[in-house]
């Protein structure tokens, strides 16, 4: 790779209740909603991301879904709390490349993300199990160059 | 030792339940505590144990023992 164009793109908070993570962060820190709840089948997650005004990331929290989900053991052992990093990179494929040579685990992809409008994500984890989510970049919702264009998003209400 | 058996040793070396018994059909919906914190020790167990390395796409393809076991025949 041509240097290292990760860019952090998302904070990702383990909840139980997703309403009732929105409703503290809004209150305690002033996030502004900026999602609906999104049903992912693939990840077995729901989600919904916020943005402090004038932010340059965002914070995404995930809950299992209902039923079976990956996320219920998660939540089981470690509780609420930070759950993943995630990367945004102009290229999935060399950004996967470039953790894979550091020794981080590819668990997942790249595949198309339903919360993403279809851009691929990937997911690693390296040996203390920390896990970091990279997304390609594009344009529209949910991207870094969403937030530096002259258009920003419009908070959702 | 055969390849079962032999991922059965890791199995019960990584999650220290020498009772532990695997199959091909061994997976996270039978085996709870198989975890991603779990897969990736196994995974790095099983490199060290055959002296391989496992491309990104084998360990993102890894959903069950049967997978496993699938790799290493075509390492072998």
């Amino acid at each position: 790779m041509n240097g290292l164009p990760f860019q952090l793109h998302h904070i990702g908070l383990l909840v139980k209740d997703i309403n009732a993570a929105t409703d503290l962060q809004v209150a305690r820190y002033g996030y502004r909603i900026e999602s609906a709840i999104i049903d992912d089948p693939v990840q077995t997650a729901q989600v919904r991301f916020l943005r402090l005004p004038h932010g340059q990331q965002w914070l995404e929290l995930v809950a299992p879904m209902a039923g079976e989900s990956k996320l219920a053991n998660a939540l089981a052992k470690g509780g609420e709390g930070l759950h993943h990093l995630c990367y945004e990179v102009p290229e999935i494929g060399p950004a996967c490349e470039h953790l894979w040579t550091g020794r981080q685990m590819m668990l997942a992809g790249p595949t198309p993300a339903v919360a993403f409008g279809g851009r691929p994500i990937a997911w690693f984890m390296d040996r203390s199990g920390f896990l970091t989510e990279l997304v390609e970049a594009g344009s529209g919702p949910l991207t870094l160059a969403s937030l530096i264009s002259p258009h920003p998003q419009e908070p959702q209400q | 030792m055969n390849p079962l058996q032999k991922l059965q040793a890791i199995f019960r070396e990584y999650f220290d339940d020498p009772a532990l018994v695997i199959g091909p059909e061994t997976s996270p919906a039978n085996l709870p505590q198989w975890d991603s914190v779990a897969l990736v020790h196994i995974v790095l167990a099983i490199e060290e144990a055959y002296d391989l390395r496992f491309t990104m796409d084998e360990v993102a393809g890894i959903h069950c023992v049967a997978d496993l076991l699938v790799i290493l025949e075509a390492r072998a």
